[in-house]
């Protein structure tokens, strides 16, 4: 792994390193890590067969929460008319 | 002449009419207070876990069945991952390599001929919540009511040649999802959202050229302004001797331009992986066979119905199927047998239709049920009222839960086409017209319009206008008539 | 000196009405009181569990008939959602959370009228395996306070082997229930995956986690078990089968334990090993048949373990942003500063790595070398055991290599570290149900751990021989005296 892929890495996951040191320290990991990785079989394109018993599934019937509105806004940093407020965001909405 | 061909492909994001959301119980509902339908689960509390609901993985598998798509009995669900305050995990749970649905084809109707395009895929998703832009506020607002609410990813291949047929595709896919009851399709509430990919090719050509996919299409109407913006952008790019990159844009309806998100390099990497979180959805054979026969009539088999078998129109067809309900009273209407399925068309299209886009009252919650319909049709068509008679016929039926012959019989709108009735008319009239009876032997034979007028007024419009026609014509020509003719 | 009894001992006291919840709190308290600023095992304390208790005595004197556990103490780790205490998992991130919600495996103790004494001490996220990357405090191993108490449910452990309470939940991704159990000189169990329900466990990684009990005797242990066991509707991956039902029996007569060599040479500790072989030698004298076998693929165990353990928490930990709970940075330039800001300033360094080395083994180009192999690698054991387990009804082995180590010692090589991790991560990997017993000490009075692995929802064979070895050599002490 080289340095300009790792930052660009940090970027995906709105993580900064903390200095350079940093960035040095865990380039080495990662190419540690991707040692380790060598030693892997070759990947076989299968799903797993366990757990083919298959998932139960919910029925559609409406539930309602029983914890309060107030409650579950309650952890968030800023609320603003029952809305979390973020700083300004460009487009209307990210993907579909 | 334009020498490049349109190719287009479109993905299609439907919005189920669950009762409740994906992976959790609060209420599928468009339109509550902000964050009012929301739970640990949709917020995406640490702890969490999601709970597939079985009733999406059932309108998935419809409309995969509608589609002529492979079925997969072992489905898996898997993460997406990006980041945006809309998405509260910071994934979306979705389908990637193994989606519920593959390998389809649809078939519909575009510009009167029969046109299709191949289903790559069918997938279910979650929906993210919505960033609200309040003026009082600088930052943005995120309501996340509508944060895990089903819907159903549908994406063709690029087999579609122009906008027209894309909105023709579009609006048929519409139609199909409103037959199946599986979506409620309200497009000014982003029920029902496409994202467009378009690229160009010369004519003759095999290879597809680049593609750019275009976001934020919010209409099926600003899906063909889209894509018609597209490909007058990419004909004068490659007409220009330039190159076409592949990139996402973004379709800013309001200013009809696309402008550039991002280019293929900067392609966002969703990491994808199987959602550790869920097992793999694994469907049973039995039940799959019974949602392959409980699918109901497509529309597009009734359309092509209606046209062959009852000689409708393509356009009457269309319309007809446009509405299920409207659909469904119209296969009602044909099963009475009381008159032919074009009068019963008609009517509906015409004086029906008039009424229930007036009063936005729903056909199903008036008075007149496809038997009455088709009986006061009748009378019209054997000629016992006329065609005017029926229409007061019918809004009378509107008002009052009767039996058309009460209303023809209370009205006095049964038609006259007994020939000595009509004659004994026709005589007054033409007593009192002296000078139009001089005006017809003169040459001016307009003046029959006129007298037709008179003896229909004389008649309060009972009389039959043919008949009374033939009866007026004979007698000018004749000057005298025999009242005693049958 | 209450604190020192088991917890079968103490409910058969309650029941007999020999000691109230209420003393039984008291003495835990007290000892909470003269060694948590020693042991340092929790993060937040329960201030209403002495009126919990006297309600649990109230209940009693009505002669409602209450649950064998009903009234005693027990500690759960602060990575598992409570209502009435905070959950930070240990880091900054949610320093000020409060869920609003119980675990599943909460209500479950409380409805058996268990009384929670506090939110215990983990690594960061429970990604670690000293305790140390909490961002909060240091757990000191009671054994000897220079060392760590193991990890990542450090703060269990420690709690346990203290005398702070009689019985602690911990979570096991990759030994973090077994490893710290072993450190101390307790009894950790990893239960099959899908026995026991994740709601309100905040994920680190889905697919290996899992909630386990721990106590300071295989019976407790087992008691524990039984009461969080079981079917949730709130999680699609918890297997819809009753609790387990344990009755206790000591017979391992006919008992077949497969003996993998190669985790006895080189690499481990031989106190550990001669420790691990005595205890086996002892179930053997007791009928069991003991039958060398040979691992090959789990040798992939740890990268395997680690390629898919942190795509999976790069995964789960997206969520923390600062939009709808935990910390946000004061930094909020625009939407992408507040975003990094947030995320590098709330976690701490260990965090941040396994993000990262997550994301990049998901990563476009990688994912087929990384991602895609680790997990043949971890089908490609899952089947050697499936087969080992034909011939063998537990395979059994060192929890760890070494004792628990100096403070300090392994921040430098987190790599070399995770290869610590050999013995723990392959049960998890395989979604097999393991048990950590302490067999035995160190010549530097340290505890070491055996471990028995078992057949999916065998937990059953897992509690028999740990009950009959524990049995056979009498129940495993508490440290004389906690001191340096």
């Amino acid at each position: 792994m080289e340095r300009n892929e790792l930052v660009a890495l940090m970027r995906l996951m709105r993580i900064e390193p903390e200095n350079n040191e940093e960035i040095e320290t865990l380039l080495q990991e990662m190419r540690a890590i991707s040692a380790m990785a060598e030693e892997l079989p070759q990947a076989e394109e299968a799903i797993s067969q366990d757990n083919l018993c298959g998932m139960q599934l919910r029925e559609d019937i409406h539930v309602a929460c029983e914890i309060p509105q107030e409650v579950l806004l309650s952890n968030a940093p800023a609320v603003v008319d029952d809305c979390f407020a973020v700083p300004k965001t460009i487009s209307q909405g990210g993907e579909c | 002449m334009m020498k490049y061909e349109a190719v287009i492909g479109l993905e299609i994001h439907a919005e189920l009419n669950t009762q409740t959301k994906l992976f959790c119980s609060c209420r599928n509902e468009f339109g509550a207070a902000p964050n009012t339908n929301i739970c640990p689960i949709c917020l995406g509390l640490p702890g969490t876990l999601p709970i597939l609901n079985a009733a999406v993985a059932e309108r998935a598998v419809k409309m995969g069945y509608a589609l002529g798509c492979t079925i997969n009995r072992i489905s898996r669900m898997d993460r997406k991952h990006y980041f945006y305050p809309d998405l509260p995990k910071a994934y979306q749970i979705s389908q990637g390599a193994v989606p519920i649905c593959e390998n389809g084809v649809f078939r519909f109707y575009s510009n009167g001929k029969t046109s299709s395009v191949r289903i790559a895929r069918i997938h279910m998703e979650e929906d993210a919540g919505k960033l609200l832009h309040d003026a009082a506020h600088p930052g943005s607002l995120v309501d996340d009511n509508r944060c895990g609410v089903p819907l159903i990813e549908i994406v063709t291949q690029p087999d579609l040649r122009s906008c027209e047929e894309a909105h023709a595709c579009l609006e048929s896919m519409r139609i199909l999802l409103l037959h199946l009851g599986i979506s409620d399709c309200r497009m000014q509430e982003g029920s029902i959202r496409c994202d467009v990919n378009v690229s160009l090719r010369k004519y003759g050509e095999e290879k597809y050229g680049n593609r750019c996919e275009l976001k934020n299409v919010n209409s099926f109407s600003a899906a063909v302004r889209g894509i018609a913006y597209e490909i007058r952008r990419q004909t004068e790019i490659l007409s220009a001797g330039g190159q076409i990159l592949q990139e996402t844009r973004r379709w800013d309806d309001a200013a009809g331009i696309s402008i550039l998100m991002r280019s293929k390099e900067d392609a966002e990497d969703y990491r994808f992986f199987p959602e550790p979180d869920l097992l793999p959805v694994v469907l049973d054979e039995k039940w799959m066979q019974v949602q392959k026969q409980s699918l109901p009539e497509l529309p597009f088999e009734k359309m092509t119905r209606y046209i062959k078998e009852f000689g409708l129109s393509a356009d009457d067809a269309f319309l007809l199927v446009q509405q299920p309900e409207r659909c469904r009273f119209f296969d009602q209407c044909t099963e009475t047998h009381l008159c032919t399925p074009v009068s019963a068309s008609r009517w509906m299209l015409g004086e029906v239709a008039k009424f229930t886009n007036e009063t936005g009252i729903a056909m199903t919650d008036t008075f007149v049920t496809p038997k009455k319909l088709c009986e006061m049709i009748a009378y019209v068509e054997r000629g016992e009222i006329s065609h005017s008679a029926g229409k007061r016929v019918l809004s009378e039926m509107f008002k009052e839960d009767k039996e058309p012959l009460e209303i023809i019989e209370a009205l006095g709108l049964r038609q006259i086409s007994d020939h000595g009735a009509l004659c004994k008319i026709a005589k007054d009239v033409l007593k009192k017209n002296p000078d139009s009876v001089r005006d017809y032997h003169a040459g001016k034979t307009r003046v029959l319009g006129y007298l037709v007028g008179q003896c229909m007024k004389a008649s309060r419009g009972t009389a039959n206008p043919a008949v009374l026609n033939t009866v007026l014509t004979a007698m000018l020509g004749e000057g005298d008539c025999d009242e005693t003719t049958v | 000196m209450l604190y020192r009894y088991s917890a079968a001992e103490l409910s058969r006291m309650l029941q007999r009405r020999e000691i109230s919840a209420e003393e039984l709190m008291r003495s835990i308290q007290e000892r909470m009181g003269s060694h948590e600023n020693i042991i340092g095992a929790y993060l937040s304390v329960n201030e209403n569990a002495l009126a919990q208790a006297k309600e649990i005595d109230t209940r009693r004197a009505k002669g409602e008939t209450l649950h064998p556990l009903a009234g005693i103490p027990i500690a759960v780790k602060d990575n598992i959602c409570t209502r009435e205490l905070p959950t930070t998992c240990a880091s900054q991130m949610l320093s000020k959370y409060r869920s609003p919600f119980d675990a599943t495996v909460v209500e479950r103790i409380c409805r058996a009228g268990m009384i929670i004494t506090g939110k215990t001490n983990l690594d960061e996220f429970a990604m670690g395996s000293s305790t140390e990357t909490s961002c909060f405090k240091r757990t000191h191993n009671p054994w000897n306070l220079q060392r760590v108490p193991g990890g990542s449910s450090g703060g269990s452990a420690a709690a346990l082997s203290a005398g702070e309470t009689i019985l602690a939940l911990g979570s096991d991704t990759g030994g973090s229930v077994r490893q710290p159990a072993s450190f101390c000189g307790v009894v950790g169990l990893l239960p099959t995956y899908g026995r026991v329900s994740r709601h309100g466990l905040v994920a680190f990684a889905s697919s290996l986690d899992q909630i386990g009990p721990m106590a300071r005797s295989v019976e407790d242990c087992a008691m524990l078990f039984s009461v969080i066991s079981g079917g949730d509707a709130r999680d699609a991956t918890c297997v819809r089968i009753p609790p387990m039902e344990y009755t206790f029996h000591t017979n391992v007569r006919g008992m077949t334990i497969g003996v993998p060599e190669e985790y006895f040479g080189e690499g481990t500790d031989p106190y550990v090993a001669e420790s691990v072989k005595k205890a086996l030698a002892l179930l053997e004298a007791q009928g069991a048949k003991l039958t060398s076998i040979s691992l090959p693929a789990s040798r992939n165990a740890v990268s395997a373990y680690y390629v898919l353990s942190s795509a999976e928490a790069s995964s789960n930990l997206g969520r923390y942003s600062g939009v709808r709970f935990g910390y946000r940075s004061e930094n909020e330039r625009d939407l992408t500063a507040m975003y990094s800001c947030t995320r590098s300033e709330g976690f701490g360094e260990e965090v941040r790595r396994r993000i990262l080395l997550g994301a990049y083994v998901l990563s476009a180009g990688c994912r087929e070398q990384f991602y895609q192999r680790a997990q043949t690698a971890r089908n490609q054991i899952r089947a050697e055991l499936e087969e080992t387990f034909h011939r063998c009804d537990l395979i059994a082995m060192p929890t760890a290599p070494q004792c628990a180590g100096y403070f300090g010692e392994n921040a430098k090589h987190p790599v070399a570290r995770y290869r610590a991790d050999l013995c723990t991560v392959t049960a998890n990997l395989a979604g097999l149900p393991a048990i950590s017993v302490p067999c035995g000490t160190t010549p530097d009075g340290l505890p070491v751990g055996l471990q028995l692995m078992g057949r999916a929802f065998d937990e059953a064979a897992l509690f028999t021989a740990a009950h009959a070895y524990e049995c056979a050599v009498g129940r495993f002490p508490m440290p004389e005296e906690v001191a340096e």
